[in-house]
């Protein structure tokens, strides 16, 4: 067997490309937290010149031994972008002269054979594996294993769901139609993103909606071939809904994929995180139009709030110019939709100054008026720009 | 006296009555004094000063009131139960009493920072306080904000449950803020529905407009939030600052009025003299100055006619200046301390005097060196003298001596009358930049270069020069480092909390909490009274600082190992004076650093003045002041000694033309501008002092005009009071260099004489001095000492001798081995221990420690190496 590791010079952002490039050179692949990649290469001459390649790719130090302790060691002494592959005559010589820090042990371990002036591996297996295991018990046995370059721990395999499943009721029952379709086409999105991020692929999708006071009705769309896009399998739904006829508002709606089968890899652990972030978005893109609150408690009214629509957003409460004649400086006169307008009385004044620190910062001096004709207005004057505006909210 | 002034009802200025400044601990962004100005300028007729919970600022406040001609008026705000806030304000001296009583107990029981006083507190027996409640902030404002008349009726039931309806005001504060207009109108509507009178004020946090960006800035950092993430715990605008009353609140005549007429009612005096020395107990038919005068002439016995009448004229100013209790004072606690094998020894500006000398308050002989009383007392000085004094930092055993000295003056003056003295953590340059910068979201990596650039305590003129460097690789010309740049000169040295000064304590006859209020300190149980050193100076109240100096200890210990006497000795052995020119001079107090070393091989001290001048040298003032380079080139003969003005011959004399003590500077103004004696010690003050710079300004002044006077050319004068001023604070006295020198001399004549006994008490009383303790021992190896290693068959807690050249390494070197670990290992040492497995039986002692003296070497006596040892040891553990 050979085994390579991949040592990244800073933890990885994105675990679905990094499996991507990772997955050309084989489908057993570990994670080991956020900077290390394991890979069984299975029975292959070709390991020194697969771990040179995922070197240049990655711009990481690659290891590449008989078992993954070797390989692991072997990433630690190499650099980024070079690979280190061991053959099984050369491995016992490149042990003996590693730190015993490289082993799989706690760090406290490490200490304490350092104390005890045990090095390097060589140092390690001059002291029988029945001492270490006086000493350390269970893990003196293994490291007596390791440090000769025994390791038999296979990379770790996990359980993949058979199906993966979507559910949404609906505030009020809807029609067919499309406003249907495009319910179903997001939760289609929804289920694919995370199918794509377990690798995996579909063979079959299953639509049930709930119908109102009758019995639901069950949708299977089969597909020719394994499929992990959305792209494929919307189309085949918007086709299947035009040729039928629902018989009732639908008050939910059910999807479910079946069939699963592993993309390429069988062995990964995947960062789930990823997952949940991307329903979170597709949940929020299928709430309308929203009014969103930015920050209520904001001095500047049009910081408070803005109106958040499916692809767009627009602003709440933004100040309009407004024609305003003064006396002193306090406002006299109002342009109105009716015309000029007498101010009979200020009814509040204040004065706002924010955003000092930046490079646009705001003075306000506002004055809450009521007119003649009974209409109370907000204006303020902007006094960096001297402009008057009629504040909406 | 407090300027009597007649306030005009008529009078178009109207008192302000709400002023808060940086004393409020990041909620005001002025100084006192910078508000009292302001005020001056703006013919504001009388201030009153409202900090938080405290009467931090009163003296600098009440000083700067008294100079411009204003009517200081003296209050708190305090924080109430329920997060209520009520401003209290004194009439009289009395008031100010129960104002002090008040703010105590709202901090008694309560952690550090969290005061808070009850309703009930607020009834206080033959009130002299006003209480004034509303304004923007407290419970009654938020109801009244949320329109819930209700709770607001039955808040002020509340306080008049406490409170005479007459000493109850409502305040009406207009910052020009949305909602403000609103919220006078209720609280004015509300006031005259209870039977209320209200008062008006602009509520101000800083004396200028363009404070308020430091005001917002200050605010953010107590809140721990930045300024894009802040609206409602910032100010809307800059309209705290301090202006004329009436054009916001015209429409509330009455509370115009009614401030006008509080501000007449209000009269306080800070007059402090009755609290000034304590009650020193004296035999029967004495008077404090006929006991000091008794123990003087005791001391007087076969000494010369010069020291007796040095003496005479002494007690005779310290009799003028009502100063013999306090002599008695701390010549008690100096005779607690002998009597208790504590050492002791005075510093500072005390050594010049005679009596403390003989009262063995101070090691040196003022007379034999020539010191210059009016550093430490003069005639018409109205501040009390400053005695500090230095007790051995540590004790074998038992509770510390610094701690069983403060102990004693608690109980001998009684808790009520002894306080700790506090200081205020000011932000200076690193907290400065990490502080604002955070505020201002700048990049943190960028800001952490800064900061390491700068230091601790850069001062604002470093900023100034990095931001010119191109090293940083940072555009200070972008907008918002500019806005940083421009708030960091701002918040330099504005205070920021307060803490416990290093070992200030005042001593006063009465109650301390009647003038000034108390704290509780982070120590448990101690508190501290809210005036910092200066302040306590001001009030002419006693102040004794009580402090810990390893180098006592080291000296005491080393006398007893090598059986000594060091008070016998004549300082001037050559021997002494080699070791210390050759620069030799590890673990040597006060010349042990690289900086001391290196100059120690050219200016070559070869007696004990010399060597005070080497102590003063290598210090920040000289340093700065440029003092350094020119006196080791005229030491070493390579420049010929010049002076500023040959008037200065005389007092230049002995540092070869060069200032480079405290003394001098005063000396200085005295010869060259006709300084008073007074004018001198102001000139002292105001260097010592970071708040000053109005101040010395001043005081340039009046040293240019004298100068003139007596005949100096202006570049002269300017150039010698330059040279002053970078001296500034950091610069020690001569009588403080030469207590420090004496303890030079000492230690180095043990590392000549006993550098066994010198190593093993250096050893104990680590850490202290600027070598870890393998340094130490490497260089007593090349002294010919001999070190045994750490042992646990022979040795004891801590390093001991064997005989005169060999120490015996104790436990206390091993780490996790100190304390308890040590005392087990020597209490169970009954017999020799065996093996490891048989120490680990007797003394049961942790793993960590077991695995330190086995890698120390101490278990090597088992005849095992010592990785043997360790794996036995883990092998022992694992397997019980």
């Amino acid at each position: 067997m050979t085994f390579c590791c991949v040592l990244l010079s800073k933890p990885v952002e994105n675990i679905q490309l990094l499996l991507e490039s990772l997955d050309h050179f084989s489908p057993s692949i570990e994670l080991v937290g956020a900077q290390t990649a394991l890979l069984d290469l299975g029975v292959t001459f070709k390991g020194a010149e697969i771990g040179a390649q995922i070197a240049i790719l990655l711009q990481a130090a690659v290891g590449v031994g008989s078992n993954r302790l070797v390989a692991m060691v072997a990433a630690r002494k190499a650099s980024p972008g070079i690979a280190l592959a061991l053959t099984a005559v050369q491995e016992p010589s490149f042990l003996r002269s590693q730190s015993v820090s490289c082993l799989p042990i706690e760090l406290e371990t490490s200490r304490r054979l350092q104390l005890l002036g045990v090095n390097t591996f060589a140092d390690l297996s001059g002291i029988s594996e029945k001492h270490l295991t006086n000493q350390f018990g269970e893990l003196g046995r293994r490291m007596a294993g390791s440090v000769r370059g025994v390791d038999e721990t296979l990379l770790r395999a996990r359980s993949l769901p058979e199906l993966l499943t979507a559910q949404h009721e609906f505030d009020f029952p809807i029609e067919g139609g499309e406003l249907l379709m495009r319910e179903i086409s997001l939760a289609i999105e929804q289920l694919f993103t995370q199918l794509k991020d377990r690798y995996q692929l579909a063979t079959c999708i299953r639509i049930t909606l709930e119908l109102d006071r009758a019995k639901p009705l069950v949708i299977r769309l089969a597909f020719a071939s394994p499929v992990n896009e959305s792209a494929r399998a919307i189309p085949l739904a918007r086709e299947r809904l035009a040729t039928l006829t629902v018989p009732a508002p639908i008050s939910g709606l059910h999807l479910a994929l079946e069939g699963l089968v592993d993309a390429h890899a069988r062995q990964l652990t995947l960062d789930h995180l990823k997952v949940r972030e991307t329903k979170r978005r597709i949940l929020e893109r299928a709430n309308l139009m929203q009014v969103v609150w930015d920050d209520p408690q904001s001095r500047i009214p049009e910081r408070q709030a803005h109106l958040q629509s499916l692809t767009s957003q627009r602003g709440l409460y933004l100040p309009k110019p407004a024609s305003v004649a003064t006396n002193e400086g306090v406002p006299h006169l109002m342009r109105t939709r009716s015309g000029w307008q007498t101010v009979d009385t200020v009814l509040e004044e204040w004065v706002i100054e924010e955003d000092w620190w930046t490079k646009r910062p705001i003075l306000r001096h506002y004055y809450r008026v009521l007119l003649t004709n009974g209409a109370i207005h907000r204006l303020f004057h902007d006094l960096k720009r001297g402009r008057w505006f009629q504040q909406l909210r | 006296m407090v300027p009597t002034i007649t306030l005009n009802e008529k009078e178009t200025h109207f008192p302000e009555l709400l002023c808060r400044s940086y004393y409020s601990f990041l909620e005001g962004a002025s100084s006192p004094e910078a508000l009292v100005y302001r005020a001056a300028e703006l013919q504001i007729p009388a201030l009153a000063l409202v900090d938080r919970n405290g009467l931090y600022g009163v003296q600098e406040f009440v000083r700067a009131c008294r100079e411009v001609q204003i009517k200081p008026i003296i209050r708190a705000q305090l924080t109430l139960q329920e997060k209520d806030e009520v401003i209290v304000l004194c009439r009289n001296n009395m008031g100010y009493k129960q104002l002090c009583h008040l703010i105590t107990e709202a901090h008694r029981g309560r952690t550090k920072g969290d005061p808070v006083l009850r309703y009930s507190s607020l009834k206080v027996p033959q009130s002299a306080l006003f209480f004034i409640i509303g304004g923007k902030e407290g419970q009654l404002t938020q109801y009244l904000r949320q329109g819930d008349w209700q709770s607001a009726r039955g808040l002020i039931k509340e306080y008049l449950r406490w409170v005479a309806k007459e000493d109850l005001y409502i305040a009406l504060v207009n910052h020009h803020e949305a909602g403000d207009d609103i919220l006078c109108q209720r609280l004015h509507n509300l006031a005259k529905e209870m039977g209320l009178s209200t008062l008006a004020s602009n509520g101000v946090r800083y004396a200028r407009t363009e404070e308020g960006y430091l005001y917002d800035v200050l605010l953010c950092i107590k809140n721990h939030v930045t300024l894009n993430t802040s609206h409602h715990s910032r100010s809307g605008n800059r309209e705290r600052f301090l202006k004329p009353l009436g054009k916001l609140l015209s429409n509330y005549p009455e509370a115009l009025q009614n401030t006008q007429k509080m501000a007449g009612q209000c009269h306080v005096e800070l007059d402090q003299s009755s609290y000034r020395i304590p009650d020193f107990p004296v035999p029967e038919g004495h008077t404090h100055d006929t006991y000091l005068a008794q123990i003087c002439e005791e001391r007087l016995v076969g000494k010369g006619k010069t020291i007796k009448q040095k003496v005479e004229h002494e007690l005779q100013l310290i009799q003028q200046l009502q100063l013999s209790g306090y002599f008695l004072v701390v010549w008690d606690i100096v005779e607690f301390a002998r009597r208790r094998g504590i050492p002791v020894q005075g510093r500072g500006s005390a050594a010049n005097s005679v009596v403390a000398y003989l009262l063995g308050i101070t090691p040196v002989d003022p007379i034999a060196h020539n010191l210059f009383l009016g550093r430490f007392i003069h005639e018409g000085m109205s501040d009390a003298p400053d005695i500090d004094l230095d007790f051995a930092a540590s004790r074998q055993e038992g509770i510390p001596d610094r701690e069983e000295i403060i102990q004693y003056v608690y109980q001998k003056y009684g808790e009520d009358h002894v306080a700790m003295v506090c200081t205020y953590i000011t932000f200076q340059g690193r907290s400065a930049i990490r502080e604002v910068g955070k505020v201002l979201e700048l990049p943190e990596k960028e800001l952490e270069r800064l900061a390491k650039m700068v230091g601790y305590y850069g001062s604002v003129n470093v900023l100034e020069e990095i931001t010119k460097t191109e090293e940083l690789g940072l555009d200070f010309s972008k907008p918002e480092w500019q806005v940083f740049k421009q708030l960091f000169l701002q918040i330099a040295n504005i205070p920021r909390h307060i803490s416990t000064h290093v070992g200030g304590m005042i001593i006063a006859s009465r109650p301390i909490a009647e003038l000034v209020p108390l704290e509780p300190a982070c120590m448990e149980g101690r508190v501290v009274c809210q005036w910092d050193k200066d302040m306590i100076a001001d009030a002419g109240l006693i102040k004794v600082d009580i402090l810990g100096l390893g180098m006592l200890a080291v000296m005491r210990e080393a006398q007893e190992h090598a059986e000594c006497d060091l008070d016998t000795l004549s300082f001037d052995d050559p021997a002494v004076y080699d070791c210390i020119c050759a620069a030799d001079t590890v673990g040597v107090f006060q010349v042990e650093s690289r900086a001391q070393m290196q100059s120690l091989h050219r200016t070559r001290p070869r007696n004990f003045s010399e060597l005070g001048v080497q102590v003063a040298i290598i210090r920040p003032g000289p340093l700065q002041g440029n003092m350094v380079a020119p006196y080791i080139r005229r030491k070493q003969g390579d420049e010929a000694v010049s002076y500023p003005h040959p008037s200065l011959k005389p007092i230049l004399g002995e540092t070869l033309g060069v200032i480079l003590f405290q003394e001098q500077v005063l000396q200085t103004a005295v010869i060259m501008a006709g300084f008073s004696s007074l004018q001198a010690a102001d000139l002292r003050r105001a260097m010592s002092r970071k708040r000053s710079h109005q101040g010395m300004e001043k005081i340039k002044k009046t040293f240019l005009a004298g100068a003139k006077i007596n005949g100096v050319r202006e570049r002269t004068a300017v150039e010698v009071f330059q040279a002053l001023e970078g001296f500034a604070q950091y610069g020690f006295c001569k009588s403080h260099a030469l207590s420090f020198a004496k303890l030079t001399y000492q230690s180095a004549w043990l590392k000549v004489y006993h550098p066994a006994a010198f190593l093993a008490a250096l050893l104990n009383n680590q850490p202290m001095g600027f070598y870890p303790c393998d340094t130490l021992i490497e260089d007593a190896k090349r002294h010919g000492v001999i070190v045994v290693p750490t042992n646990v068959n022979a040795s004891q807690l801590r390093c001991h001798l064997l005989d005169s050249r060999t120490v015996q390494l104790g436990f206390n070197m091993i780490k996790s081995c100190g304390g308890e670990a040590a005392k087990v290992l020597v209490q169970a040492r009954t017999q020799r221990y065996a093996s490891l497995r048989d120490l680990m039986q007797r003394t049961n002692i942790k793993r960590q420690a077991m695995e330190n003296l086995i890698q120390a070497g101490a278990c090597d006596s088992f005849g095992l190496d010592r990785r043997e040892l360790l794996w036995q040891l883990w092998l022992i553990q694992r397997t019980g």
